[in-house]
């Protein structure tokens, strides 16, 4: 089984914060990347240790920096990642529906998550393999 | 003929004959023909003049000879023909005058009849012919003067033009009432006038074609008192005798367009309240129930608790400032 690891790209400390003691709290020995816009998130992504992982991004879509689309637009221009390897699951405050339309654009998007995130919101992101 | 219908049951006709003998002839003709007739004699322009200027006198029909002691020719005509305006009047003429008579078919009388030829026969077909013939010019007229009134009394401005050089020919009251403009200003000016340069050209399409789409933007106008109005144009072509005429009428749409500009920036303003709500106020609400969803996970120690109890207070003192931010951006709507 390949290693597993979850990304939170959002530039909320305390929205991290939450989202990392959830995790915790249910699989202490999932590692987790705490990034704070998406150019961090990119980043972190090119590391080579991380090559053979399987990463879940959880994506805010309002950041400074490199916003959460940007970020997608950079992660299929360039060959970053293995995207088989990746699922992207878009968590954002927002309930502006041009979001959820725009997301549809981008195939590697596995969901669409309205925050806050539930504890089966959570339960689910640990699960998937 | 259904039109005409209403010949009088009781004829008064005004001869107007020096000769003596002539006159006793057509009345006897007159008499013979007509049941009810009344037969008014003058032989002269002066006592026949004064008769059809006053307002009680009756008459039907004129019967006029040409050449009186006291006036003739042409100038007895008119004279005659301003003093009854609208009784038709048939010329008694003889050979000797056959062109003055038939010329005076352009003074507008209506028929002349040549005294050697004159019969009972021939006399009565004129004289009913004749009136038909008033009966009907008097409804084309009352037709015109109701036209004239739809034109004068229209509330929108409107005006005729010359179709060739855009002069205002005429403009109703609505017209000199808006712009401030009285008919003698008008009729100096040229109806592009009323238009900044700039939308020569589109008026002229506009006039051209008649129709304009629903979409294309409107006209400028300016007042006499220099201040500018916006409108609808709608316009017509209409023939008339050697040229053609444009009847143009406005709508002034300034207000609408006033109306439609403070709702669109209403609009504006209700979208970016709409924004707010979804990404502004959306922000600290998830987090605060995101900490609830967190709290609800029992924290491991009391330290833990106050940690988010304070973060809490953040975030909703966060969502308080934002609350006051759109209530502060109805306010400006409301302004506005």
């Amino acid at each position: 089984m390949m290693k597993k690891e979850i990304f939170i790209v959002d530039d909320d400390p305390i929205y991290r914060l939450i989202v990392l003691k959830m995790i915790k709290n249910r699989d202490a020995s999932i590692e987790i990347c705490e990034c704070e816009n998406g150019e961090i998130g990119l980043a972190e992504l090119k590391k080579p240790e991380r090559a053979g992982h399987k990463i879940v991004v959880l994506l805010d879509i309002n950041m400074p920096v490199l916003n959460g689309w940007s970020f997608l637009e950079e992660l299929e221009k360039n060959d970053f990642y293995n995207l088989e390897q990746l699922d992207v699951y878009m968590v954002t405050s927002s309930v502006d529906e041009n979001d959820k339309i725009k997301a549809k654009q981008f195939p590697f998007i596995k969901g669409f998550y309205h925050k806050p995130l539930s504890s089966e919101d959570i339960e689910w992101f640990i699960g998937v393999d | 003929m259904e039109r005409i219908k209403n010949l009088p049951e009781k004829l008064t006709v005004v001869i107007i004959e020096d000769n003596q003998g002539d006159f006793v002839l057509i009345e006897d003709y007159l008499i013979e023909k007509f049941k009810l007739i009344e037969v008014v004699h003058f032989s002269d322009f002066a006592s026949a003049s004064a008769y059809l200027q006053d307002p009680e006198s009756e008459a039907t029909l004129i019967l006029l000879d040409l050449h009186l002691p006291d006036l003739g020719g042409d100038e007895l005509i008119e004279k005659i023909s301003e003093s009854a305006a609208e009784v038709p009047i048939v010329i008694l003429t003889g050979y000797a005058d056959l062109n003055l008579a038939k010329a005076s078919l352009q003074l507008g009388v209506y028929d002349y009849l040549i005294k050697d030829e004159i019969n009972p026969t021939v006399l009565h077909k004129t004289i009913l012919y004749a009136l038909h013939r008033s009966d009907y010019i008097n409804q084309i007229r009352e037709e015109k003067l109701n036209y004239e009134n739809l034109f004068h009394f229209h509330p929108q401005p409107t005006w005729l033009l010359d179709a060739y050089s855009l002069k205002i020919v005429n403009a109703n009251k609505a017209a000199q009432i808006k712009y401030g403009y009285n008919l003698e200003d008008f009729m100096e000016m040229s109806f592009d006038q009323l238009h900044p340069e700039a939308e020569n050209k589109p008026l002229k399409m506009c006039l051209i074609s008649e129709d304009r789409d629903e979409d294309q933007r409107p006209f400028t106008h300016f007042l006499s008192n220099g201040s500018e109005i916006k409108v609808d144009l709608h316009c017509r072509e209409i023939s008339r005798k050697g040229g053609s005429n444009y009847i143009v009428q406005i709508n002034d749409v300034s207000k609408t367009m006033e109306h439609i500009s403070t709702i669109e920036m209403q609009n504006e303003k209700l979208k970016s309240i709409a924004w707010t709500q979804s990404h502004l106020v959306r922000a600290p609400l998830s987090r605060i129930l995101g900490m609830i969803n967190m709290l609800e996970e029992r924290p491991e120690s009391m330290d833990e608790v106050w940690f988010w109890l304070k973060q809490l207070k953040v975030s909703t003192e966060e969502m308080d400032e934002i609350v006051k931010k759109i209530v502060s951006e109805t306010h400006l709507f409301d302004k506005k």
